[in-house]
């Protein structure tokens, strides 16, 4: 092989290294043993380099090839999904390393880089995985340099030097094409592999599994409130998802409404032949002009689950999504990318005089016979002494009110009668468990009632105006019938903590007093600092979601309009036209400026003015000619001029010696203009 | 005052040398800028007059070597010899101990001899068997060579050579000049009757005054150019060194002093520049005269700007 082709070894450090960037981020996706795989390359490769192993014979590389695939398949159980196709795409990146021969080999290597560098953002869109993956674009570019440049003299790092101003200098034509270039909506959506992908809450809920969110600071959503304004703390119930089959232990959908394809489906039938009652009466609701509302947008994380989440009726405008007869929101994919959709709710919004279907409330007041004996009791106690529905529900608050505690700890009940143990031997509990509770009251009391899941609160962000809703503010409440009233939203956590309510869970850990080391929430604070930059940090990644990402075909057109002031195509090329005209005009200016002859010293200026003067009469000085022997020539030829010249020529030279700025040179610049003045070609 | 007792010397001179103002000029700025000068003609041509008068006028010792080819550096140095009086060694010194020193044919002689003149043109001492003796102060080498191309001559090597500040000719004597000579009038006759113009004081002041003439920004522009120009000529196998260029400086200084002036200007360096670039100049392609290379660095450079 020629020594031209040989890989230059700046360049294989390089490519190392960049390999290591690309690669590093991908690892919290992918299964951990491809570092053992590319340490095994590297290894192997360096060993070649150094001339100690020989390159892997075909013998070695087919069935290593072979292996690593069997593994991957065998590690996702599945190929064909994103995971497993990226994990292969890596994986053909690193066993590559075994190949290189030639300056070919890695720059196909390096073009292999660029497109799985890409892949880390199909994971993570945040702010800091665009950056990250800059900086690896900038380190591919410097393992292409140093291949370029292997034969000329530069340190090492000199590659990263130029591919970092490459990169700057790619920035400003990286903005016009985001601006410009027509925005295309995804083709296809690569489903993740599902499983663990889940966030939040599932759709049943059982003692235990929403005290585990309150240790996940993960966002679930942002809200944008239109008037800007930090709202009030407990009004903000972000209904999700109603729950009216319980088992005596897990509340969940009512069996017809678990598969959610079936339930879209149907409700969308129904919804084509007539309009459910609320729905009427709340478009009705809706026209009367002085009906208070909230209006906001909502940028919700993907959950991988098909319901939506906005405070009290509300109506959602976005494609693809129903109102539930429960006053909530079902989309017909689950949200398994960012979504953002805008919402107004109507919070004093009541039905009138309606009813409950007698199918809803046998639904909403069954409990399983036999299961939770003592609670069911207590509740019937409380019926035969003739109490009416608003006292059973005082009742029970006031229980929870006396003798309850809000608490972390002991969140998992006993398998038999939960709620028994809960109300009579515990005690002590998380959301769940109260929400959980009262509904069995309830309907033990022939209240019709279900639980609500969703979130509550949420924290305010002052710096750029937005509500971040996190996953441990994830929340359990109850919702009972009132025949005067309809359905009505009853928290029993605000009996019990009322600051968690009033202040948030965030804040309610970090201030209030009745959070301590008992019930399992001071270990949960954190500390102010942590949490200023968790906000600020979220603040950015908010930013970038609300301007870069949601930058989408109906924004590009707003832009266009806005800037543009139209949205013809002659307009967009002009703009293109326009802009890179601008910047090679930058550019050549800046080549002519760094290119312009410099300006004659100060000292030479009078005599350059003789020589132009005399060049007009035909005299031009050689250029190993003197002042003196120039201005003797030219006097021999016109000796009328020789004791002029000669003059001018003695002085041109003292100038020579006088500082510039002192009297005597202001003098002899004088003089020399006069003289050159009083010469007569 | 220092102008006229230099204006003084040079008239001394040119009535011993004939109608070789410019030459003479030349050999007082080589020796104002503490340099060593090399002549080479013909023979006949007055270069021992030229160096002897010098010395007279100048007020300096004088010796002069007449370079061999089986000549050794003891001959020049000097030698010990065992006393066997007082037992023990006495030094005696070679003709190189003077203030002026006129080495006659220098090329006649081998590179070895050659070489010890090296030393003591260099560093004003000389090292004879481990010992280092300094010389008189000032020292001068004045150095005659036939032309190159004469037989039974030693050219003297590049490194040799960039020791000489200047190197001139004297050539033929103008008709007027010569027609005196051969009146039977002898300008070495003259000798003998020239008064020294000089104290050794006054001397080395003018020579600090030749060091402390200005060179304005603008000279040392020019020198600049032109040294950049031999460098990267293609004509020439090499450029000038720095030590080329300090010579250059020196030198234009000291005709600048000769003319009367405190400050240099161009014109300055273009009049030593032949004396002092021709022997540090070769040509790439062989054939073109010393002379013409320099002329081509002169007319090639401008002198106002770059």
């Amino acid at each position: 092989m020629s020594l031209i082709y040989q890989i230059p070894r700046p360049a294989l450090w390089w490519l190392l290294l960049a390999q290591g960037a690309v690669i590093l981020p991908l690892m919290q996706y992918l299964p951990l043993w491809l570092i053992a795989v590319w340490a095994v390359c590297v290894g192997w490769r360096i060993q070649v380099v150094r001339g100690v192993f020989d390159a892997p014979k075909v013998m070695v590389k087919v069935p290593l090839a072979l292996t690593m695939v069997v593994a991957l398949v065998l590690s996702y159980g599945k190929l064909f999904a994103l995971e497993p196709l990226v994990a292969l795409l890596l994986l053909a990146f690193l066993l590559k390393l075994l190949e290189l021969q030639s300056q070919r080999d890695v720059l196909l290597l390096l073009l292999l880089g660029f497109f799985v560098a890409s892949t880390q953002l199909l994971f993570s869109t945040s702010i800091i995985a665009f950056l990250y993956a800059i900086i690896s674009f900038t380190f591919l570019m410097a393992a292409f340099m140093a291949l370029h440049t292997a034969t000329a003299t530069h340190s090492f790092w000199h590659s990263l030097k130029t591919s970092s101003v490459i990169t700057l200098q790619a920035i400003p034509l990286a903005l016009v094409l985001f601006f410009i270039m027509p925005r295309i909506g995804s083709l296809w959506t690569v489903p993740l592999s599902d499983g663990n992908a889940k966030t939040g809450f599932s759709d049943s809920m059982e003692p235990g599994n929403i005290s585990q969110l309150s240790k996940d600071y993960s966002p679930a959503f942002r809200v944008d409130f239109t008037d800007k304004k930090a709202p009030v703390q407990s009004s903000l119930y972000w209904r999700g998802l109603s729950l009216s089959s319980f088992d005596g232990r897990r509340w969940e959908l009512p069996f017809q409404d678990r598969d959610d394809n079936m339930r879209y489906r149907r409700i969308a039938q129904e919804q084509r032949k007539h309009n459910y009652g609320w729905q009427v009466e709340f478009a009705s609701y809706r026209r009367k002009d002085n009906s208070p509302y909230i209006d906001y947008q909502v940028m919700m994380e993907a959950s991988f689950q098909p319901w939506l989440f906005a405070l009290t009726t509300a109506s959602v405008g976005a494609k693809d999504v129903l109102s539930t007869p429960d006053y909530l929101f079902l989309s017909k994919r689950p949200v398994s990318q960012r979504f953002l959709y805008q919402a107004r709710s109507y919070p004093e919004f009541k039905r009138q005089g309606q009813s409950l279907g007698p199918s809803e409330r046998y639904q909403n007041t069954l409990l399983p016979s036999g299961s939770n004996p003592r609670a069911t009791a207590l509740a019937q106690q409380w019926r035969e002494a003739g109490d009416s529905d608003r006292r059973v529900i005082a009742n029970a608050m006031r229980l929870f009110q006396r003798e309850f505690a809000y608490s972390l700890q002991d969140t998992l009940l006993s398998e038999l009668n939960p709620v028994d143990d809960f109300l009579f031997s515990r005690k002590r509990g998380y959301c769940e468990h109260f929400a959980s509770a009262f509904v069995v009251l309830m309907r033990a009391a022939d209240i019709p009632a279900r639980v609500v899941l969703g979130y509550q609160g949420g924290q305010w962000n002052e710096e750029e105006k937005y509500l971040l809703v996190s996953q441990a503010d994830a929340h359990a409440w109850a919702e009972v019938w009132l025949p005067e009233q309809g359905w009505t939203r009853v928290d029993p956590t605000s009996a019990v903590a009322p600051e968690r309510i009033e202040l948030g869970f965030r804040d309610y850990i970090q201030q209030s007093s009745t959070a301590n080391e008992q019930n399992g929430f001071a270990e949960l604070r954190q500390s102010p600092l942590l949490m200023q930059l968790q906000m600020q940090l979220d603040a950015i990644n908010y930013s970038w979601q609300s301007w870069v990402l949601s930058y989408d075909q109906d924004q590009q057109m707003i832009f266009f309009q806005k800037v543009l002031g139209g949205q013809e195509h002659w307009r967009i090329v002009a703009v293109l036209m326009g802009a890179s005209t601008f910047m090679l005009a930058l550019l050549a200016l800046w080549l002519w400026w760094r290119a312009r002859p410099e300006a004659p010293a100060a000292e030479l200026v009078p005599w350059l003015e003789l020589e132009k003067k005399l060049a007009a009469g035909g005299w031009i000085r050689e250029p190993g000619e003197t002042p003196q022997q120039f201005s003797s020539r030219v006097s021999r030829q016109r000796p009328d001029l020789e004791v002029l010249l000669e003059r001018y020529t003695k002085m041109a030279y003292t100038l020579l010696y006088i500082p510039i700025g002192s009297d005597q040179h202001q003098q002899l610049l004088k003089d020399l203009a006069g003289l050159r003045n009083s010469i007569r070609l | 005052m220092s102008h006229l007792v230099l204006q003084q010397s040079i008239a001394q001179l040119g009535k011993v040398v004939l109608g070789k103002e410019p030459q003479i000029k030349l050999a007082m700025a080589c020796l104002l800028a503490k340099g060593h000068l090399l002549i080479e003609d013909l023979p006949g041509m007055g270069k021992t007059t030229l160096a002897h008068a010098l010395a007279a006028v100048l007020g300096l010792q004088y010796q002069r070597v007449q370079f061999t080819s089986d000549m050794l550096p003891a001959d020049l140095l000097g030698i010990s010899v065992f006393d066997a009086q007082n037992s023990k060694f006495d030094f005696h010194p070679g003709p190189i101990f003077t203030q002026l020193m006129l080495a006659d044919e220098i090329n006649r002689s081998t590179p070895k001899t050659q070489s010890a003149l090296l030393e003591a043109m260099e560093e004003g001492q000389v090292s004879i068997e481990g010992e280092t003796r300094p010389l008189p102060q000032p020292f001068f080498v004045l150095a005659t060579q036939n032309p190159v191309h004469q037989s039974g001559t030693f050219p003297l090597p590049e490194s040799q050579l960039d020791r000489f500040l200047m190197r001139i000719s004297l050539g033929y004597p103008s008709a007027a000049a010569e027609r005196m000579l051969l009146k039977g009038i002898n300008p070495r006759s003259l000798l003998k009757n020239l008064q020294s113009t000089m104290s050794l004081q006054q001397l080395a002041d003018l020579q600090d005054q030749a060091q402390a003439i200005h060179a304005s920004d603008h000279v040392l522009d020019y020198v600049q150019r032109l040294i950049q120009f031999s460098r990267e000529y293609e004509g020439f196998s090499y450029g000038i060194s720095p030590r080329g260029a300090l010579a250059l400086i020196s030198a234009a200084k000291a005709w600048a002093l000769i003319e009367g002036r405190e400050h240099l200007i161009p014109e300055d360096v273009q009049a030593v520049m032949p004396a002092v670039m021709e022997h540090r100049l070769r040509a790439s392609s062989h054939g073109a005269a010393a002379e013409a290379l320099v002329d081509i660095v002169l007319n090639a450079v401008d002198v106002i700007q770059g």
